[in-house]
């Protein structure tokens, strides 16, 4: 009885998941009367501006993937080696990002960064980026750092890092060496959702006014039938496929060394 | 210790807020030699350890190698060797790369340091092992490989922290005796960091025995185990039975356990008649036969204990409890629970403990 409950929680689940999904995917492919074709797809790939914000977002997520490992890592580690204490503060102020809304967020960066400002980031097109990236950095910091801090609890970091210390080991050998390598699955983790995060992010790059793949998915939205359903059909593709390459890294990461029985 | 001291440790104490877990602490160990800090948990000697190592800085006092004052030395300027309990194996390099990162850091050319790692794995017996990973070794494997790894880049100093503690038994005892030999062969000097006694009177030129963040006692095994100068010692190395007695005749080295004297007692100096002193005597002390200059004294069995080799038997003298190690015997009938028998000792057997 157990277990048909538990098949028909789980028919039910799939059913509530699967069956919009299913029904977008099906309205993607009726942009031809009367069968099915791939013309909405074709006509998104080969639309230029699809091209140029979705490679602008990619580039974006790069550097702020890059970006927040430099500072989460290092920030990460150091509050597991040397102030174990203050680790549930660090978490309250990493969690700041999904109770602060994005526009609260950017509209401070445009009061603070201004062009009459002291430091005018928005002044030039690569300051407004830099501007975008730290924006981009801020959200992913919930999973960003939770996904550090549980692969470095994985590790003893600190028998780890008085070893290496004790054979004549810096900080930048250790964190770059040792500790980020033993980390990478967690940090991988971390970075594919950055990269879903900056794919989809609407808000930041559209108040800063820069050609990214959100803003572009949104016009499209609303001046469009079948090209937004096939858009969202190559969103999903581009998480699942991150999904999955955190599944297949996950299984080339280094293991624990829990010695096997003598 | 003869020859001037390779490591000094001058009067070392170290706090963690008000608690004091390392009180003035002054060791000297020698170039090359073994030497053990032996005590029970939180005795302060790992603290002494991450002192030499650098992890931990003194609150007062000072540390030098061959005259060279490394206090407040990072750990990585040391040229310290260390060995973890928990092994700490780089988990993401292989035996090789974890034997050769010493090597590595330094900035040894590549050459050299696949010679040296090839010259390690021979030392720990383990050749065939390079290119596996951590996690495909067995604890012991792990564990001497950690060694190749702390001396491969030749370290002034070995810092071995109750490395067998978390290996089994048969594990164990094996691998004290390779890394003694290992120690020996290359003359490396090590302080050694047990709270298994047996562990460091086996390996040690010296074992130092601390308490309570205080040096008890500095000397070779034997000394330690057959001249402990604290009752804490006497206690905690070996198997001791202590008994309450009062001193009666300086001149005849006499000193009354209940109703019975005994003599021939090597007193210390600070006593006299009437004080009240312990008297300490190990179970393998204590024999059942007589022999020419012994003490004699009656006792009842409350217990026997069959250990194998060896029976300890668990005696009373009045109301003093007592043990005694005996051999197996299989000629011999076994001793009996109730059983009233004479039991003898040499009186020099007899430590007198003033604390």
């Amino acid at each position: 009885m157990k277990r048909i409950a538990a098949w028909a929680a789980l028919a039910f689940g799939t059913l509530y998941f699967l069956l919009p999904l299913m029904g977008m995917t099906e309205f993607s492919l009726k942009m031809r009367r009367g069968v099915y074709s791939l013309d909405a797809y074709a006509r998104v790939l080969a639309d230029p501006k699809f091209q140029e914000t979705f490679s602008y977002s990619v580039i974006m997520a790069v550097f702020t993937i890059l970006f927040g490992i430099l500072l989460v890592v290092p920030t990460a580690y150091w509050v597991r080696l040397k102030l174990p204490r203050a680790r549930p503060y660090v978490e309250f102020v990493t969690l700041l990002p999904l109770v602060i809304p994005a526009i609260v967020v950017v509209f401070g960066y445009i009061r603070l960064y201004n062009t009459s400002s002291w430091l005018p980031l928005t002044g030039t097109v690569t300051g407004t980026n830099i501007l975008l990236m730290f924006g981009y950095a801020t959200l992913s910091l919930p999973y960003m750092y939770r996904a550090v801090d549980t692969g470095l609890r994985t590790i003893d970091v600190t028998t780890l890092t008085e070893a290496a210390q004790s054979l004549g080991a810096g900080w930048v050998t250790i964190l770059g060496r040792l500790i980020l390598p033993n980390v990478l699955v967690a940090v991988l983790s971390g970075a594919f959702v950055t990269l879903a995060i900056v794919i989809g992010e609407f808000t930041m790059a559209a108040l800063l006014n820069r050609p990214a793949f959100g803003p572009y998915m949104q016009l499209l939205g609303a001046n469009r039938a079948y090209e937004p359903a096939a858009l969202a059909v190559i969103a999903f593709g581009i998480t699942w496929g991150c999904m999955g390459l955190i599944q297949l890294v996950a299984r080339l990461a280094p293991k624990p060394a829990i010695p096997v029985k003598d | 210790m003869t020859e001037a001291p390779y490591l000094s440790i001058n009067g070392i104490s170290k706090s963690f807020g008000p608690m004091q877990v390392v009180r003035n602490a002054d060791i000297e160990v020698g170039r090359g030699e073994f030497v053990s800090f032996l005590g029970p948990s939180g005795c302060g000697k790992t603290t002494i350890l991450r002192m030499v190592a650098g992890f931990e800085t003194p609150s007062t006092g000072s540390i030098s190698i061959d005259g060279r004052d490394i206090t407040y030395l990072k750990p990585s300027q040391r040229n310290i060797g260390m060995v973890f309990q928990s092994y700490a194996l780089f988990p993401n390099l292989t035996v090789a790369g974890n034997i050769g990162f010493g090597l590595r850091v330094a900035g040894v050319n590549r050459a050299d340091i696949d010679q040296r790692v090839k010259e390690m794995l021979a030392l720990i017996g383990l050749p065939q092992l390079a290119d596996r990973f951590p996690w495909q070794l067995s604890g012991g494997q792990q564990q001497r490989v950690a060694l190749a790894r702390a001396i491969a880049p030749r370290p002034s100093v070995l810092l071995l922290d109750e490395p067998l503690s978390a290996l089994d038994a048969k594990i164990r005892v094996s691998l004290r005796e390779e890394i003694r030999a290992i120690q020996q062969e290359l003359g490396i000097t090590t302080i050694f960091v047990t709270h298994d006694q047996e562990e460091a009177l086996s390996m040690s030129d010296r074992v130092m025995v601390m308490y309570q963040g205080r040096i008890e006692q500095i000397g070779t095994p034997a000394e330690i185990y057959n001249q402990p100068r604290t009752s804490f010692v006497a206690a905690f190395v070996g198997t001791l039975s202590q008994l309450d007695a009062t001193v009666t005749d300086l001149g005849r080295g006499e000193a009354k356990v209940g109703s019975a004297a005994i003599s021939g007692l090597t007193l210390p100096d600070s006593v006299k008649p009437g004080d009240a002193i312990r008297l300490a005597i190990r179970p393998e002390s204590i024999r059942r036969e007589h022999r020419d200059g012994d003490q004699t004294l009656e006792a009842r069995i409350e217990s026997v204990n069959f250990l194998g080799a060896v029976i300890r038997i668990k005696l009373t003298i009045g109301d003093v409890a007592l043990s005694l190690d005996t051999f197996n015997d299989p000629t011999r009938p076994s001793p009996v629970n109730g059983q009233t028998i004479k039991v003898h000792f040499a009186p020099e057997a007899v430590l007198a403990l003033t604390d």
